[in-house]
């Protein structure tokens, strides 16, 4: 792919322009302390200060998910009021590399989260979560960064098509958070929805980084890992595969701008 | 290049055909069966009513449109099979407000599109910084589009157009915006784009601008292609048809003016205001010595407009307006 590098990093550099542009963007770092707060409120008064690790890491997944989708939203609606979608369209550098320098971007400022919501347990409750694999911890989460980008690069794709699709991403964010057990591990979901979890890369993620974070050994870790990756890989493949059947669904209707 | 060693035209259009589809009605047919060709470093005039399917070529050769029929090539690629490598070629400016990121300066919006073109860090650096020197918006370099005249949109869209270094550049309605000044450096910058061995095509509803740039122009109208035509052909039709208006004319002058020799005909545009069309080169003088000498002042002239011209180009045959 000729020329696609420059234009993944300057999407990345763009988007992070765009936060100090519009700080709005950054909602989601503020609302997730809030959220560890209640959370840790919770698990503390009912004695479960083993619970501690969940408390800190659901607010802070759900808030990069949570990032992700809706600014891949917002990043493909405003491009395409102010004509920029059409105009990407006409450049060599396809909207799939564009899209993830974008959205790249958002996932690495959405990590802030963790930083968060471990000091609001730390500062707030005095209750420090230990590491107790960093390594593990390290390369999940950068797997997991990475499926956050290729989830947000499908949820793009699926947001060129339509001007309507942008009132249900807010409510998309919901089954994600679920299916990704960002609050809840998926094995105690119901078993069809467990199943149907397993497909998404961020229930591997989840556990793996809660399973990090515990003292046990992390049992089958590479196998796991492994899909977390390939189910990441999977993700942004069929992001990139549907970005480009949409544009070319667009480019047959000959809707790329409002006009 | 082609396999003779010859260079194949710049864009080569031919039988294109666009339909929209249309909710409850049949579809709409934006361009009917168009040929074109623009050899390279021609700058090639289409000139065109609103709605007449110039935005619909342009974006059908700059990739972002399907035809639904016909082919359309730049420099022998043909735009839909080959859209990635034509993409590299094209460099596109479309008109107005749109398609720049507001809230950027127009140093960051050009680095981010020379970014997309492939080009590294410092190279986009470079381009940038040349570019806005060379549509005048160097000392502007590092504020917020947003907070630009139209005008100076217009000249960052010509500097985007151009970042890619591209062979074949698009430019659909480029002047729009821009004071007449800026509309006249810009014809130089057109100029200079031919030296450089670039081939343009230009989109425009101004005559004159037609007539000063372009080696050839097309006239296009529903879609159709109604000639196309050496832009002398053009300058002759806007001399001799040249028209006066003028207001607190009484009925008995406005009569008088009728009688002139070459003036086709006297329109009533209001109590007293008449518009004097005229079909003979040199003909405009006599109805104003005639005006001035009655002792009506308020006088002008203007050039026929472009449905006019389409009048005179194609006879009153088919210039009904389209659905
Ligand atoms: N996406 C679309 N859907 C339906 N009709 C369209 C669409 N785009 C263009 N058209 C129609 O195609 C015809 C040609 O439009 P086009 O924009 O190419 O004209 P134009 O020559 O560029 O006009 P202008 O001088 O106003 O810019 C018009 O009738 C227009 O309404
Ligand atoms: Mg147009």
């Amino acid at each position: 792919m000729r020329g696609s590098s420059p234009a993944f990093w300057a999407a990345a550099r763009f988007q992070l322009g765009e936060f100090r542009r519009d700080p709005g963007t950054l909602l989601m770092l503020v609302t997730a302390p809030f959220f560890a707060v209640i959370l840790l409120s919770v698990t503390e008064h009912g004695g479960r200060a083993d619970l501690a690790p969940y408390a800190i890491l659901a607010p802070a997944v759900m808030a990069s998910i949570g990032m992700a989708v809706m600014e891949a939203g917002e990043t493909i609606f405003r491009d395409r009021t102010a004509g920029v979608l059409e105009a990407v369209l006409t450049t060599p550098a396809p909207l799939a590399t564009v899209l993830l320098g974008r959205i790249a971007a958002i996932t690495a400022v959405s990590l802030a989260g963790i930083a968060e919501c471990w000091l609001v347990g730390a500062v707030g409750f005095g209750v420090v979560v230990h590491v107790a694999h960093p390594l593990v911890f390290a390369l999940t989460l950068a797997a997991t960064a990475a499926g956050i980008a290729a989830t947000g690069v499908l949820m793009a794709a699926v947001f060129v098509v339509g001007r309507n699709v942008r009132s249900f991403q807010n409510s998309l964010t919901f089954p994600l958070y679920l299916l990704g057990g960002a609050m809840v591990p998926v094995a105690l979901l119901p078993s069809g929805v467990e199943a149907l979890s397993r497909v998404f890369f961020l229930s591997w993620a989840t556990d793996l980084l809660r399973d990090s974070l515990a003292p046990e050994p992390v049992a089958a870790f590479w196998p796991r890992l492994a899909a977390v990756l390939g189910l990441a890989a999977a993700t942004f493949a069929a992001g990139s595969w549907l970005s480009h059947r949409l544009v070319r669904r667009v480019r047959r209707n000959g809707t790329v701008g409002f006009a | 290049m082609s396999i003779t060693g010859i260079e194949a035209p710049a864009v080569e259009v031919r039988g294109l055909v666009r339909d929209f589809a249309v909710k409850g009605g049949p579809p709409r047919r934006a361009l009917d069966d168009f040929d074109l060709a623009v050899a390279p470093g021609e700058v090639h005039g289409l000139l065109g009513p609103n709605g007449a399917g110039k935005t619909t070529l342009c974006k059908i050769l700059s990739t972002v449109l399907l035809p639904t029929a016909g082919t359309a090539r730049v420099q022998g690629l043909d735009v839909v099979a080959d859209a990635k490598r034509v993409r590299p070629l094209l460099g596109i400016v479309f008109g107005g407000e749109r398609g720049l990121y507001a809230r950027m300066t127009a140093a960051q919006n050009l680095r981010f599109w020379a970014a997309l073109y492939g080009h590294g860090r410092r190279e986009g650096r470079r381009r940038a910084a040349e570019l806005l020197e060379r549509v005048g918006l160097g000392p502007r370099a590092d504020e917020a589009v947003e907070t630009f005249s139209r005008g100076m949109k217009q000249r960052l869209h010509l500097a985007r157009g151009l970042v890619g270094d591209p062979r074949v550049l698009l430019l659909d309605e480029p002047t729009v915006g821009m004071d007449p000044v800026s509309a006249h450096e810009f014809r130089d910058l057109v100029e200079d784009l031919r030296a450089e061995g670039r081939a343009v095509l230009l989109t425009t509803h101004d005559m004159a601008e037609a007539e000063a740039l372009c080696d050839r122009v097309s006239f296009i109208d529903g879609g159709r292609l109604l000639r196309c035509e050496d832009p002398r052909v053009l300058g002759e039709l806007l001399s001799r048809h040249e028209r006066v208006r003028a207001s607190g004319v009484p009925e008995a002058l406005a009569a008088r003016l009728a009688a002139l020799p070459g003036v086709e005909r006297v329109r009533a545009t209001g109590p007293g205001a008449v518009l004097v069309e005229t079909d003979r080169g040199g003909a405009a003088l006599p109805v104003l010595r005639t005006l001035v000498e009655a002792g009506v002042t308020d006088v002008s002239t203007a050039p026929p407009s472009l449905e006019e011209v389409y009048l005179h180009l194609i006879g009153d045959r088919g210039m009904a307006v389209r659905p």
